[in-house]
């Protein structure tokens, strides 16, 4: 699973009042991280305190008031790439026609078409937690269709198994697998189009 | 399976070797493939990059200049103050000048 950020302090009795002074930047940078615009990010936080307060009553205080709310907002995230993986013409458990496809990438034989020969990257040594290694990829997952963004956010950056993206999002472990190699072959090609590629740097 | 894999297969199992151990023959097969196509290695090394820039993008931490806008704020604070939750210290500091 993907790290949430290391608790900095430990509460005893759960204080709404307090939530927002307190936890609200650190709530909102995280969810801003996860998705791409402000909006989103407000709601996420918005979403998880009143999750929060109506689950007061139930709160154990195993864990620190904190650590409970950053769960509640990561499960909200979860939730919003489970919103944003509905397609509204396709059942969840169809391959989302629009995007790239296999077709786009290899020929009729299963071959690299030449237009698509991979490049080597000029900046494969560059920091990958650089900020523009990390806008770039971000731009690049937002041209991806709703569902393949989802599906990659879940694997790649929530760190979700195959099962339990499928189970989230009701797909079949072959559509699932259909999806990643599509994203993933997107998201190459997008990244050296944009920065990466020989022919970006020429 | 095969012993000779079209590229497309070949990246296909990229990314299923990652999670999933392939049985030994198609893992043969991919072994030979990667062997004669760089295209393909090529690939499987940008793939595992970009699985990893995946990562840092979450792990990262956001400069703690980024904060929650002050409208959003007051918006939040009244909708947890509708929902039953007692007014922050500072509400009346974030509460919004008419």
């Amino acid at each position: 699973m993907a790290q949430l950020p290391i608790p900095t302090s430990t509460t005893s009795a759960p204080d709404p009042a307090q939530w927002l002074p307190r936890y609200g930047d650190e709530l909102y940078r995280f969810a801003l991280s996860r998705v791409s615009d402000a909006e989103t990010a407000e709601e996420l936080v918005q979403l998880t305190l009143l999750k929060a307060l109506e689950a007061l009553p139930n709160f154990r205080g195993e864990a620190s008031e904190r650590t409970w709310l950053f769960l509640i907002l990561r499960r909200n995230v979860i939730d919003h790439y489970r919103r944003q993986a509905r397609h509204p013409t396709v059942s969840l458990d169809a391959v989302t026609p629009d995007g790239p496809t296999e077709a786009t990438f290899f020929d009729d034989t299963g071959y690299w078409r030449k237009t698509q020969y991979p490049e080597a990257w000029q900046r494969a040594d560059a920091a990958l937690d650089a900020d523009d290694t990390q806008r770039a990829l971000g731009r690049c997952q937002e041209r991806l269709p709703k569902q393949h963004a989802a599906v990659f956010a879940l694997r790649f950056v929530e760190e979700m198994s195959a099962d339990e993206i499928c189970q989230e999002l009701n797909l079949s472990s072959a559509n699932y697998w259909v999806i990643v190699h599509r994203a993933k072959l997107a998201l190459r090609r997008c990244l050296e189009k944009h920065g990466f590629g020989r022919a970006a740097r020429a | 399976m095969a012993l000779l894999l079209t590229c497309l297969h070949t990246t296909r199992l990229i990314e299923e070797r990652a999670v999933v151990p392939l049985p030994f023959l198609t893992a043969a097969a991919l072994a030979v493939h990667l062997a004669y196509c760089p295209l393909c290695k090529r690939y499987a090394v940008q793939s595992s990059l970009i699985a990893q820039m995946a990562l840092f993008a979450a792990q990262r931490t956001l400069g703690s200049a980024l904060v929650l806008p002050p409208a959003a704020r007051r918006r939040i604070q009244q909708r947890l103050h509708a929902a039953g939750a007692p007014p922050a210290p500072d509400a009346e500091k974030d509460a919004p000048t008419v």
